[in-house]
């Protein structure tokens, strides 16, 4: 296929968190609002005045500093997360948002507070840390709501005079529900069996999405959309099998890139960072107000193992096997960032289901932050996209 | 005592002959062996068929024949009012751990159904009994603890094979050596089946959280999930608390047939703020130089009737009341129980629980007495007496400053109370397990060190794998500490026989 | 009465005994040395219901 107009334009936008994009909504007085998790919504840092920025650590080599603090039994992302605010990589953000969802990032995060990070260039610079249920119940949406409310909203108004109103926040969906449609409409695509979009640049293009204000992206997102529609492909797809791929952070497109070089091509991209979730519009019912919508859209469409009520475990494995389905996946890739609590279970208790239970081939890896071990996985992905292979030709028999 | 290692078989670390203490105290240490003896054969009482049967169907079982190794252990160098709190607190454990067991065999559907199985409410992980409290006619009974920490504490040797298991299903060796046993036992099929219903929660950590999930999947009873707030101390998470306070007591409702009875209710919190009150006294004595408290059994003494009793059980009141009269008498005396201690120190983070009594050697190899650990501060809420909602916020805030929890949640702050710990409890050296598994606390090792240095404090490091001795094992942990005592500090051991002997192969 | 005594003397003997049991930590001996292999043997041949 003929290559993207934008794709290298996008590629240099993930170079650095303060890429140029972020620089000139900084020069044009809109607020960087910094986050990594999920239950930090997208959209509530989207309000009139901010843009959002979900944090990477693009090129890191070494986790020094971040290994000192955070010993090196931690995960590496949160680690390098942590080495790149040390360094002064986020020192443009106005506000860093986050939540006790686990242990290693929280840690990390309090990092900006114990250090007092960015302060010295924005003595407003502030981190806000909020608690998120781990159940769906009543009880846990209004929690949350109210969580949302006080540290989210309350400090950006108090310390920003960011308008927080019902109304503003409904724009901030409206906007937020564009770029959700946009990414979706591409995301799709990729249920063909022919797709005009590799997964490596959708998975650039979704990281561009949430790292980059969304305002100044738009116009870029909408042209590439309209291009892949029209683009001709290849008359037979590139791929030997086609994956869902699940897990913690993902955030570098390097990954996916050896995932194609390996034979799979990623049809869905169910992990953090990815568009599923993620890029489902926010609907606002009747009688609801933005807030409790919002509270209820992030609760409900979160994919993450933290949550233990049962129903939400049955719904995870139910919903992989949906995504393999309806994306006409033929195996799964359980990834866990190396020392993550979450996923180590949810991998052994994810690969076990799959395969045993639903009959879908499906493999589980650690993985390191960098690509630095890339050898060994490759080695894991080309035996598993054999394996797949040599299954189809057996008539779905191993 | 200056030759001490010679007294135990090398490899096993079982004893030769038991400790000479003076006639009066041996005496006395041979009375209170004689009253665990009693206490042991009170618990066959408690189902004789069914607890053999138990012993040779649980493998986890096992590890507690060697509960009266661990008296021995936990009570090494002991003497006077020290040794006599110790017993005394040693022996509502016993009474209570064993209450427990049994009742987990009485009630096994495994071996035959019964009526007594549906009498109790299993509790996941270390949560406290509190919220049984309003149901007279049931028991709380834990799930995991039994299987893997205090089982631990006893046999080195219980939790490896467990957590090889979770290892062969592809769990990584990182995760954290508690959950990861826990779990182990569960796809082993080696939890006794009993109980009407399980509460599972989501303490003290990522881990527990998961591990939660996976043991649900193979227990058969039906199961819900307190998921308690991590900010506690924001005051606006409360109502949410609350909220799944009251859910849990509706499901034991719907799934025991029950009702919530508050008068019950209240009397236990008021036994529970008994127990707290306690611990008060108790802290007031240990920050003196005639404490007999410290050590290995009183901290231990605090976790158990915090996680296991919450005021359920009556006799903790009694025995903790016993100890703090020997405790001011020794006071009043000016009777110093721990005569050799050079050093007073505080212990801080996971420690290595297959080296239950690192805080005896440490006295009697180096004089360093332990005056405070982590432990101790979890739990201490006073609970309301007369307002249900604020009694169940109360019982959520005890659970959310729960073992592990209170130290490893809701900021970074709280795991920094060590510096202000160690100034109330007179520690000149501050040791920090180094749990090479536990993520909350590693997360913020930098931190210890800048203000340690920034403190001017004693700060010593020692390396454990929790339940893995394989990993690190006793040797290396006291090689760490040994390494540290005489590099750093400079010191000569007071028994150079315990430095580096070999009990690898014992329980 | 020689009923009587033997009670009597054999009550007053397990002190001693239970002493020398102590003393010589025995109870440990036996269950670390003899209880114990035999209990592994037995859990070694177990066949548990292994699943996830």
């Amino acid at each position: 296929m003929k290559d993207l107009k934008h794709l290298i334009y996008f590629e240099d936008l993930l170079t650095e968190a303060n890429n140029k994009l972020v620089k000139q909504a900084s020069e044009e007085g809109r607020l960087a609002l910094g986050y990594t998790c999920y239950f930090v919504p997208e959209v509530l840092l989207n309000l009139g005045g901010c843009f959002s920025v979900r944090l990477r650590a693009p090129g890191t080599s070494n986790t020094d500093i971040g290994t000192y603090y955070m010993t090196n039994k931690t995960c590496p992302f949160t680690r390098s997360i942590l080495e790149r605010s040390m360094e002064g990589g986020y020192n443009f953000l106005s506000a860093m948002f986050s939540s006790e969802t686990c242990q290693m990032m929280h840690r990390a995060h309090e990092y900006f507070d114990i250090m007092g990070l960015v302060k010295e260039q924005n003595p407003k610079f502030f981190m806000s840390m909020m608690d998120v249920p781990f159940v769906t119940t009543k009880a846990a949406y209004e929690h949350y709501e109210a969580q949302l409310r006080k540290y989210i909203l309350k400090p950006l108004e108090e310390v920003y005079g960011v308008d927080v109103s019902d109304e503003a926040i409904r724009k901030a969906i409206e906007e937020h529900n564009e770029i959700c449609r946009i990414i979706t409409e591409l995301g799709d695509l990729r249920k063909l069996p022919n797709p005009p979009i590799t997964s490596y640049e959708f998975h650039v293009i979704q990281l561009v999405s949430e790292c980059c204000p969304q305002y100044l992206i738009k116009d870029k997102l909408e042209e590439t959309l309209k291009e892949i529609k029209n683009r001709k492909v290849d008359p037979k797809p590139g791929y030997r099998a086609r994956i869902v791929v699940t897990g913690s952070e993902v955030d570098d497109p390097a990954f996916t890139k050896l995932l194609e070089d390996c034979g799979a091509y990623v049809v869905a991209d169910r992990y953090c960072y990815g568009s599923l979730p993620g890029r489902e519009e926010i609907e606002i019912r009747e009688g609801e107000s933005a807030l409790t919508a919002v509270a209820r859209h992030y609760l409900s469409t979160s994919e993450c193992p933290r949550f233990m009520n049962k129903e939400k475990q049955v719904q995870r494995r139910g919903y992989l096997k949906q995504l393999v389905n309806d994306y006409d996946a033929d195996g799964v890739l359980y990834l866990q960032m190396k020392f993550c609590e979450f996923w180590s279970y949810e991998r052994v208790m994810g690969v076990h289901d799959m395969n045993d239970v639903e009959g879908i081939p499906c493999i589980g890896v650690e993985k390191e932050y960098t690509m630095a071990s890339a050898g060994q996985l490759r080695t894991r992905f080309q035996a598993f996209v054999e394996s797949i292979e040599i299954k189809k030709i057996q008539g779905g028999k191993m | 005592m200056a030759n001490e290692a010679k007294r135990f078989y090398k490899g096993s670390g079982i004893a030769k002959h038991r400790e000479w203490r003076g006639l009066k105290d041996t005496f006395y240490d041979y009375t209170q062996w004689v009253i665990n003896l009693g206490i042991l054969a009170k618990f066959i009482t408690i189902s004789p068929v069914r607890i053999v049967k138990g012993l040779f169907e649980y493998r986890w079982f096992g590890g507690y024949i060697g509960a009266l190794h661990m008296v021995d252990k936990c009570t090494a160098g002991m003497r006077g009012p020290a040794l006599r709190v110790s017993h005394t607190q040693m022996h509502a454990i016993m009474k209570g751990t064993t209450g427990m067991i049994g009742n987990s065999m009485k009630g096994d559907r495994r071996f035959g159904d019964t009526k007594a199985a549906d009498k109790f409410v299993m509790l996941e992980q270390t949560m406290c009994p509190e919220i049984v409290a309003g149901f007279p006619n049931l028991k709380a009974l834990p799930l995991e603890v039994l299987q893997g920490l205090l089982g631990t504490y006893m046999d080195q040797n219980l939790a490896p094979f467990y957590m090889d298991i979770m290892e062969n299903v592809g769990l990584p060796a990182d995760s954290c050596r508690l959950s990861a046993n826990a779990a182990g036992v569960a796809i082993n099929d080696d939890y006794p089946q009993v109980g009407a219903c399980l509460v599972t929660n989501n303490m003290p950590c990522d881990s527990s959280t998961m591990n939660s999930q996976l043991i649900e999947r193979r227990i058969t009873i039906p199961t819900t999930v307190a998921g308690i707030p991590m900010r506690w101390e924001d005051p606006d998470t409360d109502k949410y608390a609350l909220a799944q306070m009251k859910e849990t007591i509706k499901f034991i409702e719907d799934t025991t047939g029950e009702k919530f009875d508050e008068k019950a209710f209240f009397e236990v919190m008021k036994q529970h703020n008994k127990e707290v009150r306690n611990e008060f006294e108790v802290w007031d004595i240990a920050k003196t130089k005639y404490t007999p408290f410290g050590n290995v059994i009183s901290p231990l003494f605090h976790a158990f009737y915090f996680t296991f009793s919450g005021g359920s059980m009556p006799y903790i009141d009694k025995t903790a009341k016993k100890a703090l009269r020997i405790a001011e008498k020794a006071y009043r005396n000016k009777v110093v129980s721990y005569d050799k201690v050079r050093h007073r120190m505080i212990t801080w983070g996971g420690p290595g629980c297959y080296y239950v009594d690192f805080n005896t050697w440490a006295y009697n190899c180096w004089g360093v007495l332990v005056a405070a650990q982590m432990d101790m501060f979890s739990g201490n809420v006073i609970i309301s007496e007369d307002n249900l909602d604020e009694a169940l916020i109360g019982i959520a805030h005890n659970y959310e400053r729960g073992v592990m929890r209170r130290h490893l949640t809701g900021g970074y702050q709280h795991l920094l109370e060590v510096w202000d710990e160690a100034e109330k409890f007179n520690c000149d050296i501050v040791l920090v397990y180094d749990d090479i598994t536990c993520k909350g606390a590693m997360g913020l090792a930098g931190v210890v060190n800048d203000q340690a240095k920034d403190k001017n404090k004693h700060l010593v490091w020692v390396q454990n794998d929790m339940f893995d001795h394989r990993t690190i094992s006793r040797n290396e942990m006291r090689r760490q500490f040994s390494e540290y005592m005489t590099a750093v500090m400079q010191e000569e051991p007071l028994d150079a026989s315990l430095v580096d002997f070999d009990d690898y192969e014992g329980w | 009465m020689k009923m009587k005594k033997k009670l009597l003397i054999g009550t007053l003997s397990i002190i001693p005994l239970s002493m020398l049991i102590y003393w010589f930590n025995l109870d440990n001996k036996l269950l670390y040395y003899g209880v114990r292999p035999i209990l592994n043997k037995v859990y070694n041949s177990q066949k548990r219901d292994v699943k996830l």
